[in-house]
């Protein structure tokens, strides 16, 4: 499924944090509580990650699925929650500029470059005649709904 | 001429409450049906059947309120595009998901619809209207007990 915008987005956010990031760390907040101490790291660099304003989003994607490689089986709900307001914020851009589509991030991958690998290959898949590296370029971007809220 | 006294009922914030809380009840139930149409995996038996006991349940608990509310002696509001607007219950999974992504999104689906019963609660019982907190309390009760065994499915042992 292809999200309907087509404009890239290289923002960085610079001023007040949007509240799609809050509401993100509140629950990573809430995810420390209850986490053993032992966990705490991930959290903590997630919490860390959506409060620094210049934060990219494939840093954030990369602290994001490390700590939900090793905590969502005990805290589901959480992670649930977290993945639903993370999903409308984050993209996966296919190729460069004006040819550009912007795809949802499919959180079932374990690892950035994993999920990364697996676009492309769709990409080559769909699109027999790509050549150049530019148009199979693929890049994690803040979605239009994070760009629109900051 | 009309020389009635009484209040038009739609001023009555208990109603107000109420239709939320219709529409909140009414759309969990289609995000449950279809939850029980599109769960797969090890679970689908298992979640199935109690997807449908709990669409079946909201199924009599929407009559019930949507009585209530002609009870109180306003119109009930109704048809999905009017419900749906007055309901901020999040939907589930529309396409291939685990069976457990159903679970979390019906978990928020019965705390939002918690959050309108206890308002329904609350209001009715500052304007006194007993039978009213009656019938919500009993709702609160229900999502409560759901939301318990919605969470425990999802507990990892
Ligand atoms: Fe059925």
């Amino acid at each position: 499924m292809s999200i309907p915008i087509s404009r890239p987005t290289s923002f960085a956010p610079t001023r007040r944090l949007a509240g799609w990031r809050m509401d993100a760390a509140r629950l990573a907040a809430e995810l420390l509580r209850s986490v053993s101490p032992k966990a705490a790291d991930e959290v903590l660099d997630l919490r860390s990650a959506l409060l620094e304003p210049g934060v990219t989003p494939a840093m954030l994607l990369r602290v994001f699925l490390a700590a939900k490689n090793r905590l969502e089986k005990e805290h589901y709900l959480l992670f649930f929650r977290l993945r639903r307001v993370l999903e409308p914020n984050l993209g996966l851009r296919l190729g460069r500029e004006a040819a550009s589509r912007i795809l949802p991030v499919d959180f079932q991958y374990r690892s950035l470059p994993q999920m990364l690998r697996r676009a492309r290959q769709n990409l080559f898949e769909h699109d027999l005649a790509l050549t150049s590296p530019d148009a199979a370029a693929v890049t994690v971007v803040w979605s239009l709904a994070a760009v629109t809220e900051e | 001429m009309n020389t009635s006294t009484t209040q038009p009922a739609v001023t009555n914030p208990v109603v107000g409450a109420l239709s939320t809380l219709l529409g909140d009840s009414y759309s969990l139930m289609g995000e449950t049906h279809l939850a029980h149409w599109n769960v797969e995996g090890s679970a689908f038996f298992e979640l199935h059947g109690a997807f449908q006991k709990q669409y079946e349940e909201l199924f009599e608990a929407v009559d019930d309120i949507a009585e209530r509310i002609r009870a109180i002696d306003a119109y009930a509001p109704g048809g999905l595009k009017a419900l749906a607007k007055l309901s901020t219950v999040p939907p589930v999974p529309t396409g291939a998901a685990p069976a457990k992504d159903f679970v979390a999104a019906l978990i928020e689906g019965h705390e939002t619809t918690t959050e309108s019963a206890k308002k329904v609660r609350d209001t009715a019982a500052e304007t006194g209207d007993l039978e009213t907190q009656d019938l919500a309390i009993g709702r609160v009760r229900v999502h409560q007990k759901t939301l318990w065994m919605l969470r425990s499915y999802l507990k990892n042992l």
